[in-house]
């Protein structure tokens, strides 16, 4: 199978190049960025054809696309991509915006294409081990719910609120969003927040506690914020606690590493060994495009997740609750 | 003599007695300005009249924040008057780890913007004390990073399983927002954990990680408190009970009930 890369805007690119080299049975083919020096580079270090010209690199028999762009882009190189009937796996967040996330699901439902939204963190192993203990009702009935996706301010584009549609709010609340849906097979019905820009001296926000409401009752609480400081011992953490009527659980998908401690300006460093989630992201979207099944993580969850985000931010400007329609 | 009001300790403390204490249930007695005691410990709610005879005995009074808090309308109905060896503590606020960290924060600047995560797991015997813990720990809190601005509370029980869940949403007045979540489930133990990001760094304490015994088995599980450190902390970081501080443990008391309407309290099993 042929994939290509449409950007290299978001570093997650090279991670995702990277797990399709591993691969046999998929070969990166071609890159599309409309940023020729970084395509370029990204293209020599792949060993892959690079294309300036989007139109030409979806007129190649790549099968599928990986879109790495900025946020605010994610409508316009789906659209194009599904028009050219390659299936797609969209960075997360779906969109800036949830009409956009609709148009790119009609879309691609109507040129009978996958979108899949990249969530790797459902590919976490411990992750995906918590689910399928749920799942059993080794915990029984879920009550409540804590999860923190903490990190570094990324810098660049994603600081730009026209080319990323927030900071860190709509950056880190999807993925564990995405993660308490999956658990639940709920839907959120409730959001209350608080955003606000503590960390940096930009005016993005890097901030942010979200308070959740699931239509079935379950509480939950998640950080988003881009609270780890520059020295921090790892990039950041995902983390959830599940409580429930027959045992509580917390699970830290990055807990399996070692100490390095050393005398350079990074004296303690964690060295995660865990199993990489992004190769577990690249082969299940690999398998639906093979297989033609519906994706695993679907445009609808990715709209979800980004619907909890933008309430997220609509809460805090109001300085109330924001219900969601389930 | 000093006495100690804190019946939300009776599970800690009802083991291991040493000599110099007492354990006291709520019976009537005159004799606790006997010298034979250094300390007594009232472990269980007060009535109207022994709260009257220890506030008029000359003796130091230190009140736990939980036995005060429910103590308040005994206390507005005794007509007390409160004088300077009437004390209360704040177990938070009370423990060395939470004192070093203040003093590091302190050092660090507290008035820089951040983010605060607290989340304490309380043990069966603490479960009646539940919202006092809340409501005393928040004070000790806005202590720290100024007045309470606005706070949403949601809570979570289950009946069948004893579970409850508290999260208390907060933003402080010096640009700190914060969620606080106490909880209590058979499947947790007692802990208290602490997190304060702010502009380049981050402090974070884990009490489960701190037990200076770092790994071993006993067959007595549960090891008591050094009861004779506890008192010490107790005396140490106690502070002056005024009418004032009554007055704004009651205030964050009504917030926190405030924010909890019936119809937001989602019950499990309802």
């Amino acid at each position: 199978m042929k994939i290509g890369i449409m950007s290299f805007a978001h570093m997650h690119a090279h991670s995702y190049a990277q797990c399709i080299q591993k691969l046999d049975d998929a070969v990166l083919s071609a890159i599309y960025d409309d940023n020729g020096k970084r395509g370029l580079k990204a293209a020599e270090l792949y060993h892959c054809k690079y294309f300036s010209d989007l139109d030409e690199f979806l007129q190649t028999d790549i099968d599928a696309v990986i879109i790495c762009s900025e946020n605010s882009r994610h409508r316009e190189m789906t659209v194009k991509a599904a028009m050219a009937k390659k299936h797609i796996l969209c960075e997360k967040p779906i969109a800036t915006n949830l009409k956009d996330a609709w148009e790119m699901i009609h879309v691609c439902e109507n040129q009978g294409v996958i979108l899949q939204i990249a969530f790797p963190v459902r590919f976490s192993e411990p992750i995906s081990r918590l689910k399928k203990m749920i799942d059993y009702g080794d915990l029984g009935e879920i009550l409540a719910i804590r999860t923190t996706n903490r990190g570094q301010n990324p810098g660049g584009w994603f600081i730009d609120e026209k080319y990323s549609g927030g900071g860190a709010v709509i950056d880190h609340t999807v993925h564990m969003a995405d993660i308490m849906r999956w658990y639940l097979g709920k839907e959120v019905s409730e959001v209350y927040a608080h955003v606000d820009t503590y960390f940096h001296d930009g005016d993005i926000d890097d901030a942010g506690l979200l308070t959740l409401t699931f239509e079935n009752g379950v509480i939950a609480t998640h950080d988003t914020s881009w609270s780890r400081c520059r020295n921090f011992p790892m990039w950041g953490d995902v983390t959830i606690e599940v409580m429930g009527t027959k045992g509580v659980l917390a699970v830290d998908a990055f807990k399996e590493h070692f100490c390095l401690y050393s005398n350079s300006d990074q004296s303690l460093e964690y060295k995660f060994y865990g199993k990489d989630m992004d190769e577990g992201l690249i082969n299940d979207f690999i398998s639906c495009v093979k297989e033609g099944r519906e994706p695993s993580i679907t445009g609808f969850d990715g709209l979800k997740a980004l619907e909890i985000a933008l309430a997220a931010y609509e809460s805090a400007k109001k300085k109330q609750s924001i219900f969601l329609t389930t | 003599v000093r006495i100690i009001i804190a019946s939300e300790m009776y599970g800690s403390l009802s083991s291991d007695p040493i000599d110099c204490l007492t354990e006291r249930n709520n019976t009537p007695h005159q004799d606790f300005q006997d010298k034979q005691f250094e300390v007594i410990f009232f472990t269980e709610p007060l009535d109207s009249n022994l709260l009257q005879q220890i506030l008029t005995s000359k003796n130091p009074v230190y009140f736990s924040a939980a036995s005060m808090i429910q103590l308040i309308p005994l206390l507005k109905k005794t007509e007390f008057s409160l004088n300077d060896h009437h004390f209360v503590f704040f177990p938070l606020d009370s423990h060395p780890s939470f004192q070093k960290m203040k003093e590091t924060i302190l050092e660090k600047g507290v008035g820089s913007k951040g983010v605060l995560r607290v989340r304490r797991s309380l043990s069966s015997e603490s479960l009646q004390y539940f919202t006092e813990t809340v409501v005393s720990d928040l004070f000790t809190l806005s202590k720290l990073y100024g007045e309470i601005e606005q706070v949403y509370v949601k809570e979570k029980n289950d009946k069948d399983s004893g579970f409850r869940h508290l999260i208390a949403s907060v933003l402080f007045r010096k640009q700190v927002m914060g969620h606080y979540e106490c909880t209590f489930s058979p499947f947790l133990e007692e802990n208290l954990y602490f997190e304060w990001s702010f502009q380049g760094g981050v402090i974070e304490w884990n009490e489960k990680n701190s037990n200076p015994f770092i790994y071993g088995s006993l067959v007595k599980k549960n090891l008591s408190l050094n009861k004779q450190s506890l008192i010490q902390e107790i005396i140490n970081y106690c502070q002056p009970l005024t009418k004032q501080v009554v007055q704004q443990v009651k205030e964050i008391w009504e917030k926190i009930n405030g924010s909890l309407p019936a119809n937001e309290i989602v019950r499990g099993n309802r």
